[in-house]
């Protein structure tokens, strides 16, 4: 017997209410009409003088129907042994690092031994034999499979779409496979897939939350500006901390940091050390005609506001299509040259005076910025930066996107795809129609022809039970 | 041929019939059927109309009674005696207090009972010649039927019972000064049905003056078979009809300690009706009426 709904034992509680109606009964009974009840009051003061216990059988049966009516929310279910033959054609997916955890293993060794098979969530799925299992000697895999979930290279390039998809065309694929994983949200990559096999994923939550480091910035006077990430299952925050360059600090509620030569970490986390980064000024040309002088002034502004934010400086400078030519080009190192409008005749269209390029070209869209699709560090810009034609351009979204594309930090992204923890619901992982929700080992284990349920015996016992109880009850009352 | 007279009427008790004129005449023939052989003459002898029998002249008696043409005849002095006529009235005094519905388990009401109990005996007393007359009374209500000595006065006094409508208390002595009031100058034989529930005394006052006025009392104590036993099931709640008390008890429980308290009030009511001279009878609602009616019967003997 196992109880599906333990939380419902509380309702044991119930058996109190019975419990206290017998022993203090209380209850007024029927109300008849008498002629003079003046001989009564004497002989009445004394019968709740103690607490008695009374209407035993009474008691009996309403403890049941309260026993029965717990059953019933406890969803009770008989085990039965798992069909083999069926057994046998369902497989057991997970990751070999998972097979240690506490979590998994018990239910790993109960599926392989009612007959399923055992294979790694890896691209070739290699078989562990129970033996395998017991002596914990997996077989060999390739070298990249066998690396930990923590190399960032082999985590992101995890893909459980496409280990399926690879299990749906073999010829020994099983009916069945039950997939013990963490539902990152960056391992299922692609659409869903459409599959043949049944599926059953069995979500492991993470046990805890992620504090990692993504970025450090140095400021002047000798602080450093940390970016620090958090993440879980639910989602992934970002926070910024400003410390001193000491050698160890205490940051409120997270560990300490450590800052060694120009790399910085968690105290308890060495190897997860990052490097300070330096800012570097950011020189931008915006290269604008005559109509687009307000937009130049704005975009300029905004320029500096972002540096400003970001920490870095950014010098923006201007200039006027015409006068470009006459601009000394090797003078300066431009990280990003902007070009705000059309050039004037006899001036070359877009001169490759930067290796990023931004170019005003008006398209009907939200985004602000889009990448051009065939020429690399070339974006359009897609709305007029000048508040008397575009509102928007009044609104954050846009210096948030002018923020991303001019202090994009690789580095830091990849660190964030690395310990990013985000899950996916049960619901979207399932490539079937079918869909199961529940992430309950046993209830994933077993087909409702697998468990023996009773709620009808509890219901009609139940009803059985109410009824006899108001007999009883109806009886008593009759005077 | 009394037992299943008795049997029949009883088969028949029903609201409907205790609260019609002709079911209660039906019931009260049913009733004294048997009583009404050989009851209809006065066994007191004295002057009258109706001779009865001569007897010797003794010394004392008026020597106006004497009958000469007997004399002239045998030479012996003889007295001529006729059938005393009584000619009395039986006042039915009923308690139309609210307690007067109490419920027997027949789903018979203590007045329902009583107004039968007053149209069996006015039968009877109709039936000996008396007068019968009727005075039910309660704190909101006076129900009175002056002493006639007519047959159809019987059907007066069932339609009079049926406009009793008990509620509220017995009233105080001084609220129902009708009830003394005597018509015809005759002596009176007064029937008092009550369950004797009082509150201060008024019912055990109003039989004192009663008493006091010389006339004959019979007091019949109406109680339901389940107030003498407290044969309730389980625990119940019950509610005094007058007061609106309510009591919860479990009657198995009490009933020891109630029938103890109960008896002990009954005694005391007893001695107290010794003192006052009136006739003294428990009835309880699951007795036969014949019980009611040879009281009744012995108690008019007297007059």
């Amino acid at each position: 017997m196992t109880i599906q709904n333990p939380t419902y034992l509380w309702a044991l509680l119930g058996l109190l209410v019975p419990l206290a109606i017998h022993l203090w009964s209380r209850k007024a009974g029927k109300t008849v009409k008498v002629g003079s009840t003046q001989w009564l009051i004497a002989s009445e003061n004394t019968r709740f003088s103690s607490l008695q216990f009374n209407e035993v059988f009474l008691f009996v049966i309403r403890t049941l129907v309260v026993l029965l009516a717990v059953l019933i929310l406890l969803d009770l279910v008989q085990k039965q042994p798992a069909d083999a033959r069926k057994m046998a054609k369902t497989w057991v997916l997970t990751e070999k690092a998972l097979l240690k955890d506490a979590r998994v293993r018990p239910q790993v060794d109960e599926l392989v031994k009612a007959g399923a098979s055992l294979h790694l969530l890896e691209p070739s799925m290699p078989l562990v034999s129970p033996k395998e299992l017991s002596q914990e000697t997996f077989p060999p895999k390739e070298k990249a499979a066998l690396q930990t979930s923590s190399d960032p290279k082999v985590f992101t390039s995890l893909n459980y779409w496409s280990y399926l998809r690879e299990l749906d065309t073999r010829v020994d694929a099983p009916k069945k496979v039950i997939i013990f994983a963490q539902n990152n949200q960056q391992r299922f990559q692609g659409t869903r897939p459409n599959l043949g096999l049944e599926v059953e994923w069995i979500n492991l939550p993470q046990q805890r939350k992620q504090v990692f480091l993504l970025d450090a910035l140095q400021l002047p006077k000798d602080s450093l500006l940390l970016s620090i990430g958090m993440s879980d299952e639910s989602g992934t925050q970002v926070i910024q901390e400003k410390i001193g360059r000491q050698a160890n600090t205490k940051i409120k509620d997270l560990p300490s940091v450590i800052v060694k030569d120009a790399q910085v970490h968690f105290a308890q986390v060495p190897n997860e050390g990052i490097q300070i980064r330096v800012p570097t000024p950011k020189r931008v040309l915006i290269v604008y005609d005559q109509a687009y002088n307000l937009d130049q002034q704005y975009l300029k502004a905004a320029l500096e506001t972002v540096g400003e934010y970001m920490q870095t400086k950014v010098e923006a400078q201007t200039v006027a299509w015409d006068k470009l030519a006459s601009r000394n080009q090797n003078q300066e190192r431009l990280d990003w040259a902007i070009f705000l409008g059309k050039a004037s005749k006899g001036t070359k269209a877009k001169p490759n005076i930067s290796n990023q390029r931004i170019v005003q070209q008006l398209r009907p869209s939200n985004q602000w910025f889009a990448p051009d699709e065939a020429k690399p560090n070339v974006y359009y810009l897609q709305q007029r930066v000048n508040p008397e034609i575009n509102a928007n351009v009044l609104k954050v979204t846009f210096l948030e996107e002018l923020t991303q594309l001019l202090f994009a930090n690789p580095n830091a992204q990849e660190r964030l795809s690395k310990f990013d923890q985000r899950q996916i619901s049960l619901g979207q992982v399932s490539p079937q129609k079918k869909l199961e929700t529940d992430n309950q080992i046993v209830n994933q284990n077993e087909g409702e022809s697998e468990t023996q349920s009773y709620h009808l015996l509890w219901w009609l016992a139940l009803v059985i039970g109410i009824v006899v109880e108001r007999l009883i009850q109806a009886n008593r009352l009759k005077v | 041929m009394k037992k299943s007279t008795q049997q029949t009427y009883e088969e028949l008790l029903s609201p409907e019939l205790l609260n019609s004129v002709d079911g209660l005449i039906l019931l009260s023939k049913m009733i004294i059927g048997g009583y009404l052989l050989g009851q209809n003459q006065s066994i007191r002898t004295g002057q009258g109309q109706v001779f009865r029998q001569y007897r010797s002249y003794q010394p004392g008696d008026d020597l106006r009674l004497l009958d000469w043409k007997m004399y002239a005849r045998s030479g012996r002095y003889f007295v001529k005696e006729s059938e005393i006529e009584t000619n009395i009235t039986v006042k039915f005094v009923i308690d139309a207090s609210a307690s007067m519905l109490h419920e027997d388990h027949h789903k018979i009401k203590k007045i329902e009972l009583a107004r039968l109990m007053a149209t069996t005996l006015g039968h009877l007393a109709l039936e000996q010649g008396d007068a019968i007359a009727l005075y039910a009374v309660n704190e909101s209500q006076i129900v009175q039927l002056s002493p006639r000595q007519h047959r159809q006065h019987l059907h007066r006094l069932v339609f009079e019972l049926l406009q009793i409508t008990p509620g509220g208390g017995f009233p105080t002595i001084h609220n129902h000064p009708l009830l003394y009031h005597n018509q015809g100058g005759n002596k009176e034989m007064i029937v008092f049905i009550s369950d004797m529930y009082e509150h201060s005394g008024e019912i055990y006052e109003t039989l004192e003056q009663l008493s006091a006025l010389k006339n004959e009392v019979l007091f019949f104590h109406l109680l339901g078979q389940n107030e003498l036993d407290l044969n309730y099931k389980g625990t119940v709640t019950l509610e005094d009809l007058e007061t609106g008390q309510r009591v919860q008890v479990d009657s198995q429980k009490v009933r020891k300690q109630y029938q103890e308290n109960l008896q002990q009030h009954l005694h005391q009511i007893e001695q107290k009706m010794l003192d006052l001279e009136v006739s003294y009878n428990l009835f309880s609602m699951s007795d036969p009426l014949d019980k009611a009616l040879g009281d009744f019967l012995k108690r008019r003997q007297r007059l």
